[in-house]
């Protein structure tokens, strides 16, 4: 099964984003109703920048491959650039051939990315 | 039965899907259609297709007589005392929606007390929590046990004299645990002779011989799709009295007896609760469904269902990295299965399973507060019907080692799928330092 190539389990076991943060500067949770897929995101800015970021949760594959590719992608950002970060971007990163359903689960990360913003 | 045979009458078995040939086990979400249903769709809309109950017309009386002869054979199929109490909804969601409607928000007052079971479908749960919030009535759940059957002496306690309704599922679409209406029709009756009992059916119906009237239920809603009949339809049954005391629910045209600027009266039964034009075609494949499966013998597709839950359980059973949800003998159960694969998320197993052509179900079946109960968030669930056979149950059991094979776990890498603590009832949204994370919501 492509989807569940090497690289994407390695990601699943060894993601160094998946932990805790003590004291996160902003935490947003998101859950995807249709399958049980839920996610938080920790972050951690200093200066606007994000120093640190983590992700926490339970889901499929694809959903905490994402997270950890999103936390990638948004470490050393400003706020104003994480804020930039779109669906397609997401998708595109990932590089991954996915049905309607499982785009979901890929997009749950960037949704509770956007969380974020409403809430600061 | 001649498993062959009937799989002959089902067009859609003969796809392949990513090459394989296809297992669908997932009938609890909705059947597949033997030909002499998409037949009687067609013959409908190509020989006799006209509006109900208006026309004076040939082509009108033959439509008339084909919706109205399908009403009697869901009123035989399961034994209602009268043809008039069968009320053809869209499906058994719009049926409970009705009696919320049209008997909850009458009856149910500020005080009242609405009890559902810990195991309902959102279907037999929202239109509750609405109807509470709306009438400032309470609402109770009636929590399952560790084995996911309802336990009658809790009764006693849940049931008062305030309690106006019990809504329960006869058959879970998750634990696929069958729950001993009658007995607990007259476990509540006996603390409180006026609470009313809904149950809901949808699982129940297709699967296995009902008698609404032995039941002794006040309303029994069901669906057409899950029982070899077409989307769209679905029928609730209700005691004639109490039909009759109720207020209609959508309003318009076919409904009514007399209209003027200042006064309209309603129509008999069952038209009372049927505005608009019907699902006509719907109503006649669900009396072609019901044809083909008097045919074939409720008890027959029980006692196959029975014995392919038995051969798929024995298996999971054995098998030390799956958890199995629901009643453990296979007579307290019907042929829907839940099971978790550990470290693999149910999403994931069924898109292993996708890739062998086996369509499982994955998520929550909408069942959310029953699955957070359990500990989970997701589960994976097969559910049988009568044209899976053992080579289908083969299918799903090399999907699931393929998955293991995909997901294994090296003693190094643990792959966390689960932060859940089992049973917990906070809704935090914080994330705690250190220990186990509380992540879980349980509502209600």
């Amino acid at each position: 099964m492509d989807l569940y190539r090497e690289e994407i389990l390695d990601q699943l076991r060894n993601s160094p984003f998946k932990r805790r943060l003590i004291n996160p500067t902003v935490v947003a949770r998101e859950v995807n109703p249709l399958c049980g897929d839920d996610l938080t995101l920790m972050l951690k800015v200093k200066n606007d920048k994000i120093e640190e970021v983590a992700f926490w949760g339970e889901g499929c594959a694809i959903s905490q491959v994402s997270a950890s590719f999103l936390c990638n992608v948004v470490l050393g950002k400003t706020l104003i650039q994480a804020r930039k970060i779109k669906e397609a971007d997401q998708l595109q990163n990932l590089g991954l051939t996915l049905s309607p359903s499982r785009t979901k689960c890929a997009l749950l990360s960037v949704w509770t990315l956007q969380k974020v913003f409403v809430s600061a | 039965m001649d498993i062959n045979k009937i799989r002959k009458d089902f067009p859609i078995l003969r796809r392949t899907v990513n090459g394989k040939r296809l297992v669908y086990l997932d009938n609890a979400a909705t059947s597949q259609k033997p030909q002499a249903v998409l037949d009687a769709l067609e013959n409908y809309y190509r020989e006799h297709n006209a509006n109900v109950h208006r026309g004076v017309y040939t082509l009108s009386e033959e439509a008339t007589a084909l919706y109205e002869g399908a009403r009697k054979k869901v009123a035989d199929f399961i034994s209602a005392p009268s043809v008039s109490e069968i009320i053809f909804t869209r499906n058994a969601t719009e049926a409970i929606n009705l009696v919320a409607y049209s008997w909850g928000r009458k009856n149910i007052r500020s005080g009242d007390e609405i009890i559902v079971s810990g195991m309902e479908h959102h279907s037999n749960l929202v239109p509750w929590q609405i109807l509470a919030e709306e009438t400032g009535s309470r609402l109770v759940v009636w929590k399952i046990t560790e084995e996911g059957k309802l336990d009658i002496s809790k009764l006693e306690k849940l049931v008062n004299g305030k309690t106006k309704l019990l809504a329960v599922a006869h058959v879970s679409n998750v634990l696929g645990t069958i729950n001993p209406v009658e007995e607990i029709m007259v476990a509540v009756k006996k603390i409180n002779p006026k609470t009313r009992l809904l149950i809901d059916g949808a699982q129940a119906v297709p699967h296995m011989k009902v008698n609404v009237a032995r039941l002794g239920a006040d309303w029994y809603a069901a669906t057409g799709h899950k029982m070899l009949g077409p989307t769209g339809i679905g029928f609730l049954w209700g005691k004639k009295e109490l039909l009759e005391a109720m207020g209609p629910f959508l309003s318009g045209g076919e409904m009514i007896k007399e209209v003027t600027w200042g006064k309209t009266t309603y129509n008999d039964l069952p038209w009372k609760f049927e505005a608009g034009t019907p699902n006509i075609a719907g109503a006649i494949g669900l009396g072609a469904a019901i044809d083909y499966l008097e045919k074939i013998g409720m008890d027959e597709i029980r006692k196959h269902e029975v014995e392919l839950s038995e051969y798929l359980i024995g298996k999971l059973k054995n098998d030390h990295a799956v958890t199995v949800y629901g009643p453990q003998k296979s007579t307290d159960r019907s042929g829907v299965i839940s099971f978790n694969l550990k470290s693999v998320h149910a999403h994931d197993l069924a898109a292993v399973a996708d890739s062998f052509g086996v369509a499982i179900r994955s998520g929550h079946h909408c069942a959310q507060p029953l699955i957070n109960s359990f500990g989970e968030a997701a589960a994976a669930r097969a559910s049988f019907y009568l044209y899976n056979d053992r080579q289908d149950i083969d299918g799903l059991l090399e999907a699931i080692e393929k998955a293991k094979e995909i997901f294994k776990l090296s003693s190094k890498h643990e792959i966390r799928i689960s932060t859940r603590n089992s049973l917990n009832a906070s809704n935090s949204k914080q994330i705690p330092n250190g220990e186990n994370s509380n992540v879980s919501s349980f509502r209600i």
